[in-house]
């Protein structure tokens, strides 16, 4: 996948998240594409440009009004998908990466909320349901690196 | 350990923590007014927010109407305000308003009373985050919105207090949000506290009026209220209902949880309290 190409898929997935998914909540929580776009990416590309994605992401949800700490969690998450599960070929065997991937974030954020002085039970009452909300949009994440519809080109080694 | 800082995505993850470090200080320093960055992709974004929200208003609004509650709904918000007025009426107090008056003139006291002035806001956009309750208006300090400033719905019930604004576009800490803070009262008992949202009561939909004693009659089903006492924001604004009381984890104190009269979820139409006058 180009830099350019990669660029405006995470662009449209982060237009899709900000403007439409989150004016409807399942059960008071909000989907999100991103965090499984990036594992996507990570997986299929490489950690590279899993931590490009996740970076530029990042980048956005900041400038929309997320913490700052996105830039940071969602490069690592896209790095270390592409490190940790880049043997995954299947689109289950993707999707259970992308959940394993997602549950670690979902972790990180419960800690730090839990460092700010929440606690364990609030964190896990919105990471739940966050975190499945998020593995019901992977088929909506593999849609958007499929756009042209030109199949997956070879993952170069790294 | 060199090998491992010699592959790109570590470098690009390092940059990455150090830009959220830089990020995360600056919002400190800044307090209240507006990151540079974040104001220019606000300013940017507004456009298409709000065209966004309009759309997604829209959808949500056929979506009803295919599923036949319209009516239903109109009739609801018709009986919502008369509630509403009914309930504000309750508290005035007519008699009890004319019978104050009667005794301050003999006692040559001054009138007291509430003067309001409201910049109607849209909500275009809300924060891409499930761990915050924060959203995004249309308007800004060209329209006279400052940060601190409270914002409430139609009916006058409080949503949130302004926490960062631009030129053209304000964010609001919504109540139930974990940084949200002010005082409050019961209506009923006239206890004060402090009304916070925090993380488990997010996921709720609730916020608590804290630091109650065993002592305080707050009773379940009271209405509590906005509480000022040096002016800084209206008092009286309707915050929520009791509906439970909790003992806090040191045992010394309890809160009550709320539920808030707002409803925060189909937010579209708000006003901000720019100016206000009260006298006691």
């Amino acid at each position: 996948m180009g830099r350019l190409r990669l660029y405006l898929i995470t662009a449209l997935a982060f237009l899709l998240e900000v403007l439409v998914l989150l004016w409807f909540p399942v059960a008071g929580v909000r989907p999100r594409v991103l965090p499984p776009l990036v594992c996507l990416v990570g997986v299929e590309q490489g950690p590279d440009r899993g931590a490009e994605c996740g970076f530029f992401g990042g980048i956005l949800c900041y400038l929309a009004g997320a913490t700052p700490w996105q830039m940071a969690l969602l490069a690592l998450l896209g790095g270390l998908s592409g490190v940790i599960f880049h043997k995954a070929s299947s689109f289950w065997g993707k999707w259970l990466t992308c959940l394993a991937a997602l549950a670690g974030l979902e972790v990180l954020l419960v800690l730090g909320h839990c460092l700010a002085g929440a606690s364990v039970f609030a964190g896990l009452r919105i990471a739940g349901p966050e975190l499945l909300l998020s593995a019901a949009c992977f088929p909506l994440a593999v849609l958007l690196t499929r756009l042209k519809g030109h199949p997956r080109r070879k993952r170069k080694g790294w | 350990m060199k090998r491992w800082m010699q592959h790109t995505w570590v470098k690009i993850i390092a940059v990455a923590l150090s830009l959220s470090l830089i990020a995360a200080a600056v919002a400190l320093v800044l307090t209240g007014t507006t990151e540079p960055l974040r104001g220019v992709g606000e300013t940017v974004s507004r456009p298409f927010s709000r065209f966004f929200s309009l759309v997604t208003d829209k959808l949500r609004q056929g979506g009803d109407y295919l599923k036949g509650v319209q009516a239903l709904q109109e009739e609801n918000r018709a009986l919502e305000q008369e509630v509403a007025q009914l309930r504000r009426a309750a508290r005035a107090g007519d008699l009890a308003t004319e019978e104050n008056a009667r005794l301050r003139s003999l006692l040559e006291l001054q009138e007291t009373g509430q003067d309001l002035t409201f910049t109607a806001a849209w909500v275009v956009a809300r924060a891409p985050d499930n761990w915050k309750g924060e959203v995004t208006l249309d308007q800004g300090t060209d329209q006279g919105i400052q940060a601190g400033q409270c914002v409430v719905d139609e009916h006058g019930a409080l949503v949130g207090r302004v926490k960062e604004v631009g030129a053209s576009w304000a964010n609001v800490t919504l109540l139930w949000d974990p940084g949200f803070q002010m005082a409050g009262q019961g209506t009923k008992s006239g206890v004060l506290g402090s009304l916070e949202g925090s993380l488990d009561l997010l996921s709720r939909g609730e916020l608590a009026l804290a630091c109650l004693t065993e002592a305080d009659p707050v009773s379940l089903g009271e209405e509590v209220v906005t509480f000022a006492a040096q002016g800084v924001y209206p008092s009286g604004l309707v915050v929520g209902t009791v509906m439970s009381l909790e003992e806090d984890p040191g045992g010394l104190t309890r809160s009550a949880i709320l539920t808030p009269a707002a409803d925060l979820n189909t937010l579209s139409q708000v006003f901000v309290v720019t100016a206000f006058w009260e006298e006691r």
